[in-house]
Order: C-alpha cells, then structure tokens, then sequence
C-alpha cells in the first residue's frame, strides 16, 4: 500500500497563547442560605494580568436560570454584578451551586502560532445551603500536629443545616495508634444549642503536651440526636531525622549512585543534612564519601544522594557505617552492602559456530549421498546399455 | 539640720515644677497607653496563571511507512516517525491567587475529532513543578490521561502557597499517518474552582 507523506499543522489553540495568560476573580466565592424568593446582588471583581486581553464571564451549574450578569466581557480588569432572584421553594436540599466562570477570552484572528495551548479559567461559586428537613447537621474536625511538649489545636466546624434548631453535646477523644488502641486523652466539650442556618466554629487546644513521640488517632464525636464520628490523624513530632532505606547492591568495577531515604519525624524543617558514608572490609577502609546537604520540611521523606566508588573493589559483602548529620545532631547505622559483577553479556558466537558447523556438515552429507545417488544411477544405466 | 526660708521656697519651687510636669505627663502619655487597631480585610481572590500557555510542535509529516508518530513535550521530537524534530517543555501552570482550587482539564475536541485517522491520542500528564513538590494534592492526571470535552479534574486542590503553587502539564499526541492534514484546532482549558 503506498503512503502519502502526510504534513500536518497541529495547531491546539491557534491564537494568541504564545504569551502567558492568566485569569482571577475576587471575592472567591459566596456561601447563603437559601431564603424563599431572595433577591441579592453578588459583586465580583475580575483581572487579568494582561491589560489589554479580555475575560469572558458566564453562568454554570444549577440556578442559572435564576441569575443575571451585569457583563459578560470585560477588558484587562474590572466589577461585575451577579442578580440572584431565587424562587419559593428549592427541592433539592443541601448546597444547590451557581458557577461564576471567568475566562480567558482571545480573539483568534489578531495573532497566530501553531502548537498546543492552555485557557485559564476560574469558577467562583455561589453556593445557596437549602436546609434539610428535621435536624440535619453537617461537620469538620482538624488537629494540628505538633513536637514534643506542645499542646494541639483543634477546630471543630458544625452547620446547623437542617430546619430545627439543635442542642449540641461534642466529644474529643484521644486513642494511642488507633481507634482499638489505649484512649490517653477525653474532653467533653460544653452543650450548645444552635439555631437552624448557623453555623458553630469551636478553635480550641488538648492538652498534648505529656504526650511522647508517635502517631495517634483523634475522634470528635458530634451528637444532636444524631450521632456524628469524624476522624482524624495526630502526629507528635520528635527531632531526629531517621534512615528508612538505602541502596545496598552496588556494581564493581564503577562508580555507583548511593540513596539513602531519610524521613524527617519533626513537625518542623530540619536543614544541613547530610550523610558521610565509610565502607569497610574486615575493619580495614576501602572507600567513603559524602552525599550532598539537604533540608526537609516537616515529616518529609526524600533522599539523599552520594557516590561510591566500586572501580577497584571485589565482588563481595562489605558494611558500610552511615553517619547522619542534622543541625547540632547526628544519628548513625551500620549495614551490610553488596559489590557484584556486572551482568554478563551474553556472547551469541559459540552457538552461531556450532550452528553453522551442524548445517555445514548437514549439506555436506547431502552433497555426499547426492553423489553416491548419482553413481548408483550412472552403473545402471551402463548395464542396461550392455543388455541393449 | 535647719531650713532657711530661702531653702524652703527652693524645695517648694522644685516640688511644685516636678508635680507641674508630672501632671503634664500624665495627659500627654494617658493616650499613648491605648492599643492601636488597624482593621484590614483581605478578600480571598481565586486566580490561575499559564506560564507557559504554549506548546508548539510546528509541522511535520509521519514517515513513509510508519503507522504513526508520537510527539511529546521533554521528549525530543526527531525521535519520532515523523520530519518533527526540537524538544518542547511542558506548558506551566501556577495558582497565583489566594485560595486553594481545584483544578481541571478538557479540550474542545477529542483526539478523533482533533486528529481523525486511526486511534490517534490526545494525552495530558500533570507534575508537580520543579521547586514545588505537593503543588497538585491527590493527582488525578499523574499517569497520562486522554483529554475529555468535559472538565476532568486533575488536582484536588492545586495549593496557593508560593513554595508549592505550579505544576507541569506535558501534552502527548500520537498523529496516525492517515490523520487529517492541514491546521488542526483545538482548546485546552485549565479550570480552578475555589
């Protein structure tokens, strides 16, 4: 089949996406509660860092059809007004969104390129909270990590979403490891009672500060009626900087790249870090170096790269000593590595010798009995002559 | 000791002066002990930034007798069957706003409708910029993933803070070699929600 030599323009956004584009809006969004036949004006201010390019601006999702734009073009920068004018009566409950998207708009025809571009767009959403029937609450809980000796906080959310008012009794309790672990800590928080459409933010602090180093499981308990877990993880932070892995096969006869995967256990950035690396065989030196310094941020793993040198090494087991220092610390492992051969090519030249000696001989033999055919041919037609 | 009238009036003098600007002081210094507010509001602002908004591949043409060509950004093109040829960095995306979005992908067409032909592609891989490790939380683009006409949503969220606010988007496109020629148009739009 004969192929044309094709020549394709790929041109993925024609137009003026040579320059960078950008595209924002401001406030980032509105949270109310639905209130039946609520008219209310969203004002909005959009930019664009290219004052001389335009954004676009259109409604999305659900209740468009119950808002309005004050524009829907806008050049460089500048405000915007959102009309909502909600009906009576909204069945779905819960957050019912109306997407405000700014965009970047670009007019094809005043430059052009050929390739793969991008649009920046945003959506800024006017979020309506339709109270649920009954009592229906809907909540978050963080806690902050925190090292050795501090206390935590913690921020507890609860919106009252639901069409009843409620009287609210929350828990904190503190479990080491998992939930079916020991229970270290509990605090009952004070009753509240919370009217419907609002919301409740408790920023508080556990006491932590007796607790050692690890991991811990936090549960919030939030109780109207109705019973809500929220879970969340705690960690206390120790300063060490811990070896978790390493390379430990390495290939004679090269220099070979060294990771070491550190893990940072402090709830904080640790800087100057770096590793020395000896390696030893029966006590006596063979080879060290030193890996590159680093820092990490809190609770951060990543490695930490050297060079060992394996040119005039033999292949066998060796312990290599890793000292590990960190600001005024240093923590330090002693492992056993492995100096291999490199893998061997495999040489095809026997197989292919052997292989051409066997077909040689094969034709060879063929040749022979081929010969032999012929003579036995050539007798009889002699003696059949002779009885002629 | 005795005091003489004359030393009286003098301590009297002094006593006077010093509970004079004492009280002075007093006025003077009672305003200063108020706390000063300065009440400022910052509104949280949404925004996003293509950095690099381009990715040109140019023209080129698929080789004689190749199914089809794939071309890629950090890859150099002449690696592939086609005339193409350069490398081309990723386009580059960064949250300059003040707010955590989530952030989204979709283009116009489809790799059929963009490039026609048979099974063309139309790929997108998100990565976290170089100095911006945990830019994108919870990548749902980290594998290379065909664009949609419907925005699929890469990173929930892409973070504002200035250490980890950009990301990579490397595009990949396999042109078959009985794909449309001439200019083919698309639109990848980038959307963050705040």
């Amino acid at each position: 089949m004969k192929r044309t030599h094709f020549f394709l323009f790929i041109f993925l956004i024609a137009f003026p996406l040579a320059s960078a584009g950008s595209v924002g809006i401001s406030p980032a969004h509105f949270d109310e509660h639905f209130i039946s036949g609520l008219e209310k004006t969203f004002r909005f201010n959009t930019f664009n860092s290219d004052p001389e390019a335009g954004i676009g601006i259109v409604l999305e999702g659900d209740l468009t059809q119950y808002a309005t734009l004050s524009e829907n073009y806008i050049l460089g920068n500048g405000k915007f007004e959102v009309t909502l004018k909600l009906p009576e009566n909204i069945e779905k409950p819960g957050t019912n969104t109306l997407f405000v998207k700014v965009f970047e708009s670009k007019n094809t025809s005043e430059e052009e390129s050929s390739g793969v571009g991008g649009i920046a767009a945003i959506n800024a959403p006017i979020n309506i909270l339709v109270p649920y029937p009954g009592r229906y609450a809907e909540s978050t809980f963080d806690i902050e990590d925190v090292n050795e000796g501090e206390n935590s906080t913690y921020t507890l959310d609860i919106k009252n979403l639901g069409t009843e008012d409620l009287t609210i009794k929350s828990t904190i309790e503190l479990f080491r490891n998992n939930v079916s672990g020991e229970q270290l800590l509990k605090k009952n928080l004070d009753e509240i009672f919370l009217e419907s459409k609002n919301v409740l933010n408790i920023v508080d602090t556990l006491n932590t500060s007796q607790l050692g180093p690890g991991s811990y499981y936090v549960v919030a308990t939030v109780d109207y009626g109705e019973k809500k877990i929220l879970n969340q993880s705690l960690r206390v932070g120790q300063f060490l900087i811990d070896i978790i892995d390493y390379d430990y096969q390495f290939e004679r006869g090269s220099i070979n790249r060294f990771d070491i995967e550190i893990e940072n256990k402090w709830n904080s950035q640790i800087r100057d870090i770096f590793a020395t690396v000896t390696i030893t065989d029966e006590g006596k030196v063979v080879s060290d170096f030193r890996t590159i310094s680093t820092e990490t941020e809190p609770w951060e793993i990543r490695n930490i790269t050297g060079f060992f040198d394996a040119t005039e090494l033999e292949s066998k087991r060796y312990l290599a000593n890793m000292n590990l220092f960190y600001e005024d610390s240093s923590s330090n492992k002693l492992v056993a590595i492995y100096v291999q051969d490199p893998p061997k090519e495999k040489k095809y030249t026997p197989y292919i010798i052997i292989g051409s000696s066997i077909i040689g001989i094969l034709i060879l033999l063929g040749f022979i009995y081929l010969l032999i055919r012929i003579k036995k041919l050539n007798k009889l037609v002699r003696k059949n002559g002779k009885k002629n | 000791m005795k005091l003489s009238g004359e030393d009286m009036f003098s301590y009297l003098a002094i006593l006077v002066i010093v509970i004079s600007l004492a009280s002075i002081g007093m006025q003077f210094t009672g305003n200063v002990t108020h706390d000063a507010v300065v009440n400022v509001t910052v509104s949280e602002s949404a925004a996003i930034n293509f950095t690099v908004a381009l990715v040109n591949f140019a023209s080129g043409s698929v080789t004689d007798g190749a199914a089809g060509a794939t071309l890629e950004t950090g890859v150099d093109s002449a690696t592939a069957d086609g005339s193409w040829s350069g490398t081309q960095d990723a386009l580059t995306l960064q949250n300059i706003g003040n707010v955590n979005v989530t952030l989204g992908f979709m283009a116009s067409d489809v790799a059929a409708d963009y490039l026609g032909g048979t099974s063309p592609t139309f790929k997108y891989k998100v990565t976290n910029g170089a100095s911006d490790a945990g830019a994108c939380v919870s990548n749902g683009a980290s594998d290379w993933t065909e664009f949609t006409t419907s925005n699929a949503v890469a990173c929930s969220p892409l973070q504002y803070e200035d250490s980890a606010d950009e990301i990579d988007v490397d595009i990949q496109i396999y042109i078959p070699s009985d794909s449309n020629t001439g200019e083919q148009t698309a639109t990848i739009t980038a959307t963050g929600t705040a």
